[in-house]
Order: structure tokens, then C-alpha cells, then sequence
């Protein structure tokens, strides 16, 4: 089928309505397209809604559940979750491609330029988007302090998306408004920046964190030319809500003069 | 891990967010679970319920359901939807499999004609969630109705779009496409109502 035909069965496929053989060749499409993805996957969450019901969880039910699991712990335990990735983090090796260069962070305020594209921010409560980062997790192998800043209660968050200026970066690029990247706020301790969807640049570029301090733009590190999650610490007594990120030369500048590659969203 | 133990004991599981549930039921943390079921639990079994048509089938489902998020919680991708809507569409297909299967194939017909003659069952009458019904059954009323009947023949009583066009004497290709822009269209309709997939329940 090509992806005309596919495309039209996507509603009947989100219904599970589609006979055996067409849900496996939309099912194998659907690896390869982000697009049709994305559609069954908005197909998906309207149907969960129109199905919803009040209805109580039986608690009769919990229990036949909670021996089934049971039973199933007590045989072969399982092999380590995919959460919990033990190798130690490249980048805190100290060597040589360590990627997060310790500026003078928070002492430098930049960009003016910059400071304009920022106004519209909002920090959430953990919530729904907590997802997106044990997501990112599998995807980076992040390591246990970020899991545990995931557990946290009182986690905040901060979702960095796309702006137009993104689409100058490289070969395969996020549209404008996709979600590129993720900062991690846990009410102690280091934040994380998790890479959710910057493309790589060229080697002699770098990718630049900013956040919006007492009303001024500081450079908060260099995330290198191919980002991985990296972890940053934060003044608790000026708290940042408003991140940016811009695409540099390698090195990082002390003021950019470029617009923002991506920049906070409201969550 | 002692110190991942002491985290768990440390969340407060009513206030998690549905993603750090499944973290903690990553690490075979079983009131996590408990957790999610208590959320989720009743939306699964309603649906299921209503595909079956059978209380004990249903059950099943819901059983195969959270038993599998056990066992594989990585399937579950936060970044793609709430993990209610992972739940209710693992259960669909696994009601769907056994409304097709031989063994209910008779039950079902009946069912089927039973509902068809009746006609008095809609999409709205699934919609009770107390926070966002309204909402929900304003989008589902501003359908067009025979986007609506595909929808609803297909979803709720397990049929392929196929069969839905033999049975409403209708092309193949007009009810696949209604059934796409009927989803479109109910998705912009809960939009413009505030409605979002997103479930917040703490």
C-alpha cells in the first residue's frame, strides 16, 4: 500500500478496524512516518476520551491482578528495567569531550537580542509531562540522579520547543513548535537538560543554554555540536523559568546574536 | 539500589504523575501499580466491558492489561500519550481479538442485532467521566451522524470497517474516510470544548 492508502485507513487502524493483513502493513508504515504516527496516535487519544467512563476501578479485580504479578515475581525476576541504566555518564568523565563547558555561569548577562523572542514562558508542575522525560531517559541512557529528580514530587519542568530559526540547522530538522528538549528543575540539587529532538550540528558549531535571571539572559553552558542530557546547577534563590538555547560556534559566545533555536513553551 | 528503595517509599504515589508511576513500576514497585489500576482501572473495564459485552471477559482484559504493564512498562512511551490512553488502547485490541476470535463469533452476532434494532446506544453514553462529560458528549452531538454510526459500530462493537460498510449498505471507501474525519473532526470539537487527553486525576 503507499502512503496515500495507509493514510486513509489510519482512522479504521485506531479503531483496531482494519483486517489483519492492512493493520501489519500500517503497523510497519507507521515505523518510517512520523506523520502517520502522529496521526493514529491523536486517533488514539480521542478514542480514549469518547470511551471514558466513571466508572471505579473493582477492587476485587486489583486483587486477582496483584496475585497474577505475584506469581510472575516469585518465578524469574526480570531482567533490570530499561529505566535504569547503570553505566556511568560520558560526560561527567572530566576528559577531554566532556561537553559541558562550565562557564561563568550566571555571572554573564547576554543578549538583549535574545531577551525580545522570550516573553512567553511557563514553568509546570511535573504532571503529564514528566512522560516525556522517563521517554527521553530510554532514549539517552540517562542515569539515576535524573530518575530520581523524576520521582520528585515537587519536580518542575520546562519544555523547549522549535522556533522558525531552527529550520537553518541541519539536514533533519524538528518543525516549528516540536518539543527539542526538556529541562529538569527538582527542588534540590543539580537540573538536567534532556535532548529530546535538537538534530546534530556541524562539528564547528555548538548548541548554547540561556536562562532569563532577575530579568537578564546568562549563559548557562555549552550542550556541544550532537547534545546529550547534561546536568547544570541553578541558584534556588533565583530560580529560573525561561530557558533558550541557540546554535553558536563551537566555544559558545558570551552574547548571541542569534535567535533562539528553540525556547521555552508554555507546559 | 537501597537508595532507589527509599526513594519509593518517598513518593508519594497519589500525587505522582502517571509517568513516574510507570518509572516506579519499572522497578517492580507494586503499589505503583495499585496506583495506576485505581486510576485507569475502571475506564479500562467499562470499555472493555462494552466491546465484550460479556462482565467476566471484560475482567480478563483488564487483568492482561496491568499484568502487562508489569511485565513490560518500557512499551508504554510517555512521549506518545497519556498512559491512559496506552491502557484503553491495549485493551481495545485485545477485546477486539476476542470479538473476532470463532468462540464469540455467535454471541456477538446476536449482540449485534439486538443493538442494531434497539439503536439506542451513542458514543454519548459513554462519555461519564464526572470532570469532562459535558464536553465530551457537545463534541460527540456536533458530529455528523453518519460519521458517528461508523465510529461507534467499529469501536465499540469490534466490527471492521468493512464490515461496517456491508452492513449500512455503504462504499468501503466512504466509511473509512468517515471514520478518519469523524476522528478529526471530534478531536477539534474537544479541542475547541477544553477538552485534552491529558488525565490530570491525582
Amino acid at each position: 500500500m503507499s502512503h496515500n492508502e495507509i493514510s486513509q485507513l489510519l482512522g479504521a487502524f485506531a479503531l483496531d478496524a482494519v483486517d489483519p493483513d492492512e493493520a501489519e502493513a500500517i503497523r510497519l508504515h507507521l515505523v518510517d512516518c512520523p506523520r502517520c504516527a502522529a496521526e493514529v496516535a491523536e486517533h488514539w487519544e480521542v478514542t480514549g476520551l469518547i470511551a471514558n467512563s466513571g466508572v471505579d476501578a473493582p477492587p476485587e479485580l486489583w486483587d486477582r491482578i496483584a496475585a497474577r504479578i505475584d506469581d510472575t515475581a516469585s518465578g524469574e525476576r526480570r531482567p533490570a528495567p530499561h529505566l535504569t541504566p547503570s553505566a556511568p555518564r560520558r560526560d561527567r568523565s572530566g576528559n577531554g569531550r566532556r561537553r559541558w563547558a562550565w562557564s561563568a555561569v550566571g555571572a554573564i548577562a547576554a543578549a538583549a537580542a535574545v531577551v525580545a523572542v522570550l516573553l512567553a514562558f511557563q514553568v509546570g508542575r511535573l504532571d503529564q509531562r514528566v512522560g516525556q522525560l522517563a521517554s527521553a531517559s530510554r532514549q539517552t541512557g540517562i542515569n539515576q540522579a535524573v530518575q530520581a529528580a523524576l520521582l520528585d514530587p515537587g519536580v518542575q519542568q520546562v519544555t523547549l520547543s522549535a522556533t522558525s530559526s531552527i529550520s537553518t540547522t541541519g539536514t533533519s530538522v524538528p518543525g516549528k513548535g516540536e518539543r527539542v528538549a526538556v529541562v529538569v528543575l527538582p527542588p534540590s540539587g543539580p537540573a538536567f537538560v534532556l535532548n529530546t529532538g535538537l538534530p546534530a550540528l556541524a562539528s564547528d558549531r555548538t548548541y548554547q543554554l540561556w536562562g532569563l535571571v532577575r530579568g537578564q539572559l546568562v549563559s548557562l553552558g555549552l550542550l556541544g555540536s550532537e547534545p546529550h542530557d547534561v546536568a547544570f546547577t541553578v541558584d534556588p534563590s533565583a530560580p529560573i523559568k525561561t530557558f533558550a538555547v541557540t546554535n553558536e560556534v563551537a566555544g559558545g559566545v558570551v552574547r548571541s546574536t542569534h535567535a533562539p533555536v528553540a525556547e521555552s513553551t508554555p507546559a | 539500589m537501597g537508595g532507589s528503595e527509599e526513594r519509593h517509599d518517598m513518593l508519594k504515589l497519589e500525587t505522582a504523575s502517571d509517568a513516574a508511576l510507570v518509572v516506579a513500576i519499572a522497578r517492580m514497585h507494586e503499589p505503583a501499580l495499585a496506583e495506576a489500576y485505581r486510576r485507569h482501572g475502571g475506564a479500562v473495564l467499562a470499555l472493555a466491558r462494552r466491546v465484550l459485552g460479556s462482565p467476566d471477559l471484560a475482567e480478563e482484559v483488564t487483568q492482561e492489561v496491568f499484568v502487562d504493564l508489569w511485565d513490560s512498562p518500557e512499551r508504554f512511551d510517555p512521549g506518545r500519550g497519556a498512559l491512559r490512553t496506552f491502557l484503553m488502547t491495549k485493551a481495545h485490541g485485545r477485546a477486539v481479538d476476542i470479538v473476532r476470535s470463532e468462540s464469540a463469533r455467535r454471541q456477538r452476532e446476536e449482540r449485534t442485532v439486538r443493538e442494531t434494532v434497539v439503536s439506542g446506544y451513542d458514543i454519548e453514553h459513554q462519555a461519564w467521566d464526572l470532570a469532562i462529560a459535558d464536553q465530551v458528549k457537545a463534541a460527540v452531538t456536533s458530529l455528523p451522524a453518519e460519521g458517528r454510526t461508523a465510529i461507534e459500530m467499529a469501536y465499540f462493537d469490534g466490527h471492521t470497517y468493512r464490515e461496517v460498510a456491508s452492513m449500512l449498505g455503504q462504499p468501503e471507501g466512504t466509511v473509512k474516510s468517515r471514520i478518519r474525519s469523524g476522528l478529526k473532526r471530534l478531536r477539534t470539537a474537544l479541542a475547541q470544548h477544553g477538552v485534552e487527553a491529558a488525565w490530570t486525576e491525582p
